[in-house]
């Protein structure tokens, strides 16, 4: 049986107005597995990733990571807290807040500077995740005059830079042209073929199917509501739109129009189920 | 309007969104725009953020022109520039000055400044400065022969516990001392001028933290220049909704308190996006002890500079005793 690496007992957040943001939540996750998280905007999605880095902490429930309770003090203290850090990345939804720094090359060695590498291998590794993200003329440029894409993948680079075994993306293919967002998946999947562990939060179901190993929906009041393969789960039309991760549509055949559920993943697919003249 | 329609099995009821009667009606004529007056104040206000953005990307975003000067590595220049500041407060006589400053232009013309942008430099300095110096022109501060007599008293007058003299002067001695100041903050002014517009502000900053400036101070500034075309970027959003939604323009107490409603709504974004950017830190290892890039070595052309900038400071300070 797989080690699971993760472990979400029950937990609840809330914000500090006390507006409640995730309900009793549970899951494993197992090493080296692509786990999706899906749900509408404010389900929860982010601040449940923002848990799983110690960023937050739950007000209720408990977070396990590598077997280590995620409390403000083990996350603090060493050596747990330097080997969480180098272990675990987290891609923020906001590229702007996480890229900070003067210049990219700058941006890329924050990390492993933070993380007390020596120069010759942070000069090593920026060198190398430059290369790999096909960013290496951007290496002295402000982030502030990079476009949107660009600044998804800086960011990102930052996040890997360090050499995480798990990775906490929150909504990446947001604000990718088509072309970048192919290249995203084409590297998700490669960090899988690394055993790499994902965490993946998105609302964009064009992908689901192709990167996940497993499926988690959250509802619009912070609940986990299903669990499951992709298939399973994205053939669930009405989970889909109960989650409001897909909408109800109106178009029209000629002298006939339909009314039906209608979801961007595989495509443009939805079924046609009811007529009206 | 209620619809229904089938998902999967079960039928499922959708409330689509209906339009209000008086969205489909006419603007009514009282709400037509009228008054130029209030659209003033609007355009103003636009106008000064538009003019303050271009700045802003031409300071923040901007690269230096290729020179010999942008060439030369940052902490040896700022090093440079801070030998050549130090020697023009302390030279006291106007030649040596002069020669400083000569050269300051030097670098200026080497670095390929913009002539309108020294020219718009020094008409503020001189007149910031002299302002500054007028008094110290006059015997009543500083004593010595007589250039231009201003005006006469009468004789056992006082200001106050003081006697003044028989006539107001502007004197030789107050000259001299008046221009050593209007020399001396154009040499500096100028050397910082080249300074700045020969690196980019980032490796600016980074030379500054290699030499020691604090490491939370350097980072304090390192974002603050990161920042701030954002948050200029946010208040330009801000500006532009506003404006998209105004059919009539406001008086000059709504366009203030409207102003004052942005700032407020600004200080939250910045607040909200400073705890993001502490998390993104946090979550990249920043544990409070900030660690910062290592020092890059320095080249022969460095040497050289640091060499010939302070050789040309003894000669400024060795010609003033020997004047």
């Amino acid at each position: 049986m797989t080690e699971a690496v993760l472990e979400a007992r029950d937990i609840s957040y809330c914000y500090t107005d006390g507006v409640p943001a995730l309900r009793q939540v549970s899951f494993c996750v197992e090493q080296g597995e692509c786990v999706v998280i899906l749900g509408a905007n404010a389900s929860g999605k982010s601040t449940l990733l923002h848990l799983l880095d110690g960023l937050y902490f739950p007000t209720k429930g408990s977070i396990l990571v590598l077997g280590v309770e995620l409390t403000e003090e083990t996350v603090e203290t060493p050596p747990f807290s330097r080997e969480f850090r180098s272990q675990v990345g987290f891609l923020f939804q906001n590229a702007d807040a996480q890229l900070f720094c003067n210049t990219v090359a700058e941006e890329l060695s924050f990390g492993p500077l933070q993380l007390r590498l020596d120069s010759g291998e942070i000069e090593q590794r920026v060198d190398g995740i430059l290369e790999l993200f096909g960013i290496s003329h951007l290496r002295e440029r402000s982030p502030q005059t990079l476009s949107g894409g660009e600044k998804k993948k800086v960011a990102l680079a930052s996040v890997m830079v360090t050499g995480p075994t798990m990775l906490l993306l929150d909504e990446p293919t947001g604000g990718l042209d088509p072309r970048s967002q192919r290249w995203l998946v084409e590297l998700i999947k490669e960090l899988q073929t690394a055993d790499k562990t994902l965490v993946i939060a998105t609302h964009d179901l064009s992908i689901v199917e192709e990167i996940a190993g497993r499926v988690l929906v959250l509802s619009e009041d912070g609940r986990l509501v299903a669990q499951g393969p992709p298939t399973t789960i994205l053939d669930n039309t009405e989970l889909l739109l109960s989650a409001n991760l897909i909408h109800e549509h109106v178009h029209a055949h000629g002298e006939v129009s339909h009314r039906h559920p209608h979801g961007h993943y595989l495509g443009h697919r939805h079924p046609h189920q009811s007529h009206e003249a | 309007m209620e619809l229904h329609f089938c998902s999967g099995r079960h039928w499922l009821d959708v409330n689509l969104p209906t339009l209000p009667e008086w969205y489909s009606r006419p603007i009514p004529a009282h709400l037509m725009p009228e008054s130029r007056a209030g659209r003033r104040v609007t355009l103003a206000v636009r106008r000064a953020m538009v003019a303050f953005s271009k700045v802003l990307a031409r300071e923040l975003i901007s690269h230096p022109p290729e020179s010999w000067l942008s060439g030369i590595e940052p902490r040896t220049k700022i090093v440079g520039v801070l030998i050549l500041v130090i020697t023009a407060t302390l030279l006291q006589e106007l030649w040596p000055l002069l020669a400083l400053l000569a050269l300051a232009l030097t670098f200026a013309v080497i670095a390929k400044l913009a002539v309108k942008r020294i020219v718009h430099i020094w008409l503020g300095i001189p007149l910031f400065s002299l302002a500054i110096v007028a008094p110290a022109t006059l015997n009543l501060v500083t004593n010595g022969p007589a250039v231009l007599i201003l005006c006469h008293f009468a004789p056992g007058s006082t200001l106050g516990p003081w006697a003044l003299p028989e006539a107001l002067v502007i004197t030789q001695t107050g000259l001299v001392v008046a221009g050593r100041i209007v020399l001396r903050s154009l040499a500096c002014v100028t050397l910082m001028l080249v300074l700045v517009t020969t690196t980019e502000p980032s490796s600016l900053l980074r030379a500054l933290r290699n030499l020691g400036m604090p490491r939370a101070f350097g980072m304090v500034l390192t974002m603050s220049h990161r920042y701030l075309a954002v948050l200029l970027r946010a208040a330009e959003e801000l500006h532009l909704a506003k404006l998209s939604r105004s059919i009539m323009a406001g008086s000059l107490r709504r366009e203030q308190r409207w102003v004052a409603t942005g700032v407020g709504m600004l200080f939250r974004r910045t607040h909200r996006l400073a705890q993001e950017v502490n998390l993104a830190m946090l979550s990249r290892g920043y544990d409070g002890d900030l660690q910062v890039n290592t020092r890059d070595g320095l080249r022969t052309t460095d040497w050289a500079w640091l060499g010939a900038v302070s050789l040309l400071s003894a000669a400024f300070v060795a010609a003033e005793y020997l004047i």
